[in-house]
């Protein structure tokens, strides 16, 4: 072997690169060349000097000096994710709001401008509206969110289609049995209806609330149906709260609401369900938002927080929000108050959409929505443990 | 050894978690950054813009990089910019003081201090691609894997980076030697 191939050994040697073999035709070569086994001297203690570098030691710490930074110039990882989120929910919400506003003015005008259709019971103006609020933008708790976007979707026809009486009259008739599943389906499509409620309401008032909204709901629809044309409190009360909820449409959870730019005009939530319309894989791709009143309510459990379709990287607080479940990479991830992960749930195939449902501060469940079923699955902290159910 | 729980909370928007971990890279992007820019001021500005850059970038990290690769690779590319930027801005001086100074005059300003400060007097003076090199396998000790990895290299060019470093200061060691027995 020559010099220059004994080189490269004596390198790689150094490294533990070589093998038995090398190892020895290195040292066969060492033994009978004494240049070569000098200069292998030499790259030893080199190597040697180089591993016992002295520590360089920090003057001060770079984090403590970046923090101001960090704090006020710099926006955090999260913010710019939520940034391009709201980017795009915010030209949402202007859709929304102006398809919404669209089908209300043509409502109101459609009797005036058609006189040739007959006014039928609860086609009154001040009737549909009531009837529109009360089906379309009201705080019913009962209806369902599948039923909210059938709502909406007819609206959004009406337009081009059919007399909004018409609609009124056939959402008014439709049974609520008539639900479609919006995850599910390929429409981009998105609406949302909400639950008025102050965000620190306990369960009692969201109760006695959600009576008052049922309330208000039948009433609108019973006004409708007995053509009264007289507007009666419930009427007058839907149109002031309709300019509100209009730009809310699409809204956020207590815990996301700061995240939003226009949640500041929508009132706090508590239960909510999110609709993706892609796997969960594609992370904040289309961020189109099916919001719906009564998601706490569609699951039944007692005690019960929040029922949310979850997304990616964002986090859901337990009851108590000492900890924390967030989506990653296909599993369910638990986070104490200090962000150390304490529990990592098994890793699933792609799916629809995942409800994750807290039971208490040390349980919580999640359903996975998979093409051929639905999966549910309990995560109990305590044990350490997750169980298919 | 960075925490899986951690770096999973800090990808995951726990800003808490991200703070903690920058605390726990902080050094390690110090110390290669001290070594490949050889100046202290230089070193804390680039170690500084590496964490900021983690920082915002930690959500496009992927699992299929190691973690410490990760931000090796992005300390050394703001490194190697540094050096690029400061050799373009004091390029004509730098010639003005070769064409003035005599070689064994520089050879002689060598102090003959303890082999730590030798070796570091010699990397100092590699080509920077070959002092990446060097900092990764030896004040981070990464594998060929690895250094290829944060440096996006192919293997055989990290191999052959490395040898020819190693070369380079065991020469530029041997002179300083020869140096301290002529003075």
């Amino acid at each position: 072997m020559r010099c220059v191939e004994v080189m490269e050994l004596m390198q790689r040697n150094l490294d533990g690169d070589l093998t038995k073999e090398e190892f020895h035709q290195l040292e066969n070569h060492l033994f009978t060349c004494n240049e070569c086994r000098e200069l292998n001297d030499r790259f030893r203690q080199l190597s040697l000097d180089l591993e016992t570098l002295p520590e360089v030691e920090l003057p001060f710490s770079l984090v403590d000096a970046i923090l101001p930074r960090m704090n006020n110039e710099l926006a955090p990882t999260l913010e710019l994710f939520k940034k391009e989120e709201r980017k795009i929910s915010k030209g949402m919400y202007w859709a929304l709001g102006s398809s919404a506003a669209a089908v209300l003015v043509a409502a109101i005008l459609w009797p005036w401008t058609n006189p040739q259709i007959p006014n039928k019971p609860g086609s009154h103006p001040e009737n549909v509206i009531a009837a529109q609020k009360s089906e379309g933008f009201s705080l019913n708790k009962e209806a369902s969110p599948t039923k909210d976007t059938t709502a909406i979707k007819e609206q959004d026809s009406t337009i081009n289609h059919s007399s909004p009486t018409e609609q009124v009259e056939k959402r008014i008739d439709q049974p609520d049995t008539e639900m479609k599943n919006i995850a599910s389906s390929p429409a981009p499509m998105t609406k949302t209806q909400m639950k008025e409620e102050p965000s620190e309401k306990g369960s009692t008032n969201e109760m006695a609330l959600d009576a008052e909204v049922n309330r208000k709901s039948k009433e609108n629809i019973a006004l409708s149906n007995t053509e009264k044309a007289k507007p009666n409190r419930a009427s007058v009360e839907t149109k002031q709260a309709l300019p509100e909820q209009l730009p809310s449409i699409v809204a956020a959870p207590d815990t996301t609401m700061k995240d939003h730019g226009s949640v500041a005009m929508a009132p706090a939530m508590k239960s909510y369900t999110l609709s993706l319309q892609d796997p969960l894989d594609q992370e904040f791709q289309h961020p189109s938002v099916l919001m719906a009143g009564g998601g706490g309510g569609s699951v039944a459990g007692a005690g019960s927080t929040n029922q949310q379709v979850t997304r990616q990287g964002i986090k859901y607080p337990s009851p108590g929000g000492k900890q924390t479940a967030t989506i990653l990479d296909q599993s369910v991830i638990v986070q104490n108050s200090q962000g150390v992960m304490v529990y990592q749930g098994h890793q699933f195939e792609p799916v629809q959409q995942v409800q994750i449902h807290w039971l208490d501060n040390q349980q919580l469940t999640y359903e996975l929505y998979l093409p051929n079923g639905v999966e549910r699955w309990r995560i109990n902290l305590t044990k350490g443990q997750e169980q298919k159910e | 050894m960075i925490d899986t729980g951690l770096l999973l909370a800090a990808r995951s928007g726990d800003r808490d978690a991200l703070i903690q971990l920058l605390r726990d890279i902080e050094k390690p992007v110090y110390r290669t950054a001290i070594y490949i820019l050889k100046n202290e001021q230089d070193a804390l500005d680039a170690a500084q813009e590496a964490l900021i850059r983690i920082y915002n970038k930690i959500h496009t990290y992927q699992e299929k990089a190691k973690f410490s690769t990760w931000v090796q690779r992005i300390v050394t590319n703001i490194c190697i910019d540094h050096c690029r930027k400061k050799r373009e801005q004091t390029v004509s001086i730098d010639e003005h003081d070769l064409l003035l100074q005599d070689p064994a005059d520089v050879e002689g300003e060598v102090e003959r201090g303890d082999t730590a400060t030798e070796i570091r007097r010699a990397i100092d003076r590699l080509p920077e691609h070959h002092r990446s090199v060097i900092v990764l396998r030896y004040v981070q000790d990464f594998s060929y894997a690895e250094i290829a990895e944060a440096l996006e290299l192919p293997i055989n060019t990290v191999k052959s980076h490395l040898f020819r470093a190693r070369q380079q200061l065991q020469g530029l060691l041997q002179d300083y030697q020869k140096g301290g027995v002529r003075i």
